[in-house]
């Protein structure tokens, strides 16, 4: 035995802090090696499986062999061995864990709360620890950037670096305004935000707070004035505090990913010290905010394409997708395809070649993505995502969203794809009066291949996703074929892999394909259909929603005219307004955003003109 | 690391802490420190980071005789109201600005 109970406690304490399930397991086989009792020879023999897989059995085995002598390090073994799958094994195990980590220390009886959500099926992954550290630290570190200018102060250590941190100037000015209440003089104080919608004024009353703040003489004065010292991205000269904040953040001992975030921020504001923003009527903090967006936003963080992206060839979209030993599928086999005709030239490509499969990065980011953007329909989102497995090739199970009007449908299958970075093929069901889905024969003189292949060709990927809108809205006679019927061999997963494309005459294998519809009323729909599809209801917002809602229409809207990125949010008087036009026009996202546009239209009407 | 370079690293650090707390270089050494007048800034990049640097010509410099036109090393602390730079290695006094920051309105040039 090693070592008191409370050491032990802690070292379990310590394994369950490890970021990955590896690391754990490694750990916890060196400790089991210094174990008195331990066969270590056997231990390193099967050390390689117990890292790599195979590991239920063996590790419950080595798990009941330790538990007289080390408890802590039997329930170890155990908890390494548990799967994301295995709810019940999670559910025996983890509460005694947590009831064993509670006395010690609280933090980490927290992560393995993350583990008790998983096995209820909150999050989804194949590792415990990675998900624990995900989501855990998430939450904390969410905390502690919600929480009052103090804790954000003591993050950054430097009120400067907080305040680099800041997305819009009047927010940074009204933090700062708060952090220097204790040490600035009241009236110079009030002096500044008098006068803050006019930043010319402004940076005048700024420059003798700034000079008070000096002539205090204490430290944290210094570090408030340096805070304080404006920047304006059209004047390059009055950046000339940028070495004493540079100073700053190299003297700051922060977190490595704070660290970084500040330094990718200060390297912006370099570049308009350099005058790359003379012409630019946003403050810097705007223009840090966009830059950094534009680098990290979900689905943007694709390199650079001089082509677009559907000319590329597989291999050069391989490499550009950063998946160089990625999971490929040959679509058209040589061995299975005839040959082609003039209509088919850009097949051709096709033949034989291994398309890549573009695989899951990252649900937990994607799925907590969609919670923000769609808070009315959590339930739906999670039910879409069912699917997925990181480091896994994206393939949806046919689904059918089903709401109102406007509800959103569409546009979360549009935003799930830019997440997921697959190809979407919106097929319109409402103009379908046949079975064109399907393909027309070869022997037609104009002949056109399935939609499904079109996917294919033209994302240059074997999993593309088709996206067919309104499937209620489809003609329902059965004169030429009907969409219904074509798209029944699609929907099967055996089937879809041998399906032989009547315009290619070929057999193409379009498992991987995955195929969401739309519709207001799944009732209208055959039952041969109904029973292939997992229908998902997509409820319409409510009133509770519009303020997130009403928020996402904003940021859309500023992404489509930069004049409006600028605008302030929307104020409380404002929502009631939008809120009762918004109950009246029926609660459909359509119907918002033409209401929130018209709110802001309102306003600039209503401005103030200087 | 030498001692001599270890004492100008304590006193660089000694300015920096001194100056983040608003004060300025005693008249002694702004009388000892090198003159640079007809001067510029001009951000350089270094790797990913970037540095400021001022560019002008020199007076009363230990190693450089009067009137060169001389880069200095990367700043470390620029006074708010153009007195004085702070290099890792020494003090710079700033004199008069080049012309064409200060803008000349109503004069065709």
């Amino acid at each position: 035995m090693t070592g008191s109970a409370d050491d032990r406690i802690m070292w379990l304490a310590g394994l369950l802090c490890r970021p990955t399930r590896r690391e754990a397991a490694h750990a916890v086989t060196v400790r089991a090696k210094a174990t008195a009792g331990f066969d270590a020879a056997e231990l390193l023999q099967n050390a390689g499986t117990i890292l790599i897989d195979d590991r239920n059995e063996r590790l419950r085995e080595f798990g009941n062999r330790v538990r007289a002598t080390d408890p802590v390090l039997a329930l170890a073994f155990k908890m390494i061995a548990l799967s994301t799958d295995d709810s019940a094994a999670t559910a025996h195990i983890v509460p005694g864990a947590i009831g064993l980590l509670c006395s010690a220390d609280g933090d980490t009886s927290e992560a393995l709360r993350v583990w008790d959500d998983v096995a209820r099926g909150k999050y989804i992954g194949d590792d415990f620890f990675e998900l624990a550290e995900m989501y855990w630290r998430g939450e904390m570190q969410f905390i502690v950037a919600a929480g009052p200018g103090a804790a954000m102060r003591d993050r950054y250590q430097h009120p400067a670096l907080t305040l680099l941190m800041h997305s819009r100037w009047d927010a940074a000015l009204s933090w700062l305004h708060g952090a220097s209440a204790d040490v600035a003089q009241r009236w110079r104080l009030d002096d500044v935000m008098a006068c803050s919608t006019d930043r010319g004024a402004v940076a005048s009353v700024i420059a003798d707070l700034v000079d008070d703040l000096y002539a205090t003489g204490t430290p944290s004065a210094g570090a408030l004035a340096l805070a304080w010292q404006t920047a304006d991205p059209r004047k390059p000269h009055s950046f000339s505090f940028l070495p004493q904040l540079q100073c700053a953040i190299d003297n700051a001992d922060l977190e490595a990913e704070d660290d970084a975030d500040v330094r990718e921020r200060i390297r912006i504001w370099w570049r308009a010290a350099e005058g790359e923003w003379t012409d630019s009527k946003f403050s810097v903090f705007r223009i840090t905010a966009i830059e950094t967006a534009i680098e990290t936003a979900p689905g943007d963080d694709l390199p650079d394409l001089v082509k677009p992206f559907t000319t590329l060839t597989s291999d050069e979209l391989t490499q550009a997708l950063g998946l160089p030993a990625g999971p490929t599928l040959v679509v058209m086999p040589q061995h299975s395809a005839s040959k082609l005709n003039n209509f088919h030239a850009q097949y051709k490509d096709l033949v034989d070649a291994p398309l890549p499969l573009i695989v899951v990065r990252d649900v937990a980011r994607i799925r907590a993505a969609l919670h923000a953007e769609f808070p009315h329909a959590v339930a739906g989102v999670d039910l879409l995502l069912r699917d997925l497995r990181e480091a896994k090739p994206t393939r949806l199970a046919p689904i059918c969203l089903v709401g109102s009007p406007g509800c959103g449908k569409s546009r979360m299958v549009r935003r799930l794809a830019d997440f997921l970075r697959v190809y979407v093929y919106r097929y319109d069901a409402a103009s379908s009066a046949d079975s064109q889905f399907g393909g027309t024969g070869k022997a037609w003189s104009n002949t056109e291949p399935s939609v499904p292949a079109r996917a294919v060709a033209q994302s240059k990927t074997a999993n593309p996703t088709v996206l067919i809108d309104e499937i209620d809205k489809a003609a329902a006679r059965n004169w030429n074929g009907r969409l219904w019927d074509a798209l029944l061999p699609f929907l099967d997963r055996e089937t879809a892999g041998r399906y032989r494309d009547q315009s290619l005459d070929c057999e193409l294998d379009l498992s991987m394909v995955s195929y969401v519809a739309t519709a207001n009323d799944a009732t209208k729909l055959p039952s041969p259909l109904r029973d292939r599809f997992r229908i998902i209801n997509i409820p319409a917002p409510t009133l509770q929603h519009l303020p997130a809602l009403a928020a996402q229409v904003m940021r859309d809207l500023a992404i489509e005219d930069e004049s409006r990125q600028a605008d302030a949010p929307l104020a409380g008087d404002e929502l009631a307004v939008i809120a009762k036009a918004w109950s009246r026009a029926g609660f459909s996202m359509r119907a918002l955003q033409k209401i929130v546009g018209a709110t802001l239209e309102a306003r600039d009407s209503h401005a103030m003109r200087h | 690391m030498t001692k001599r370079s270890v004492a100008a690293r304590r006193e660089l650090e000694r300015d920096i802490d001194s100056y983040a707390c608003g004060e300025v270089p005693s008249a002694l050494a702004m009388m000892r420190a090198a003159r640079v007048v007809q001067w510029y800034v001009m951000v350089r990049r270094r790797g990913k980071e970037s540095v400021m640097v001022i560019r002008g010509e020199v007076r009363g410099h230990s190693e450089i005789p009067d009137g060169e036109s001389i880069q200095t090393s990367a700043i470390v602390w620029f006074d708010r109201k153009n007195r004085f730079v702070r290099t890792g290695t020494r003090l710079y006094v700033l004199g008069e600005q080049i012309g064409r920051e200060i803008p000349i309105e109503g004069i065709d040039v």
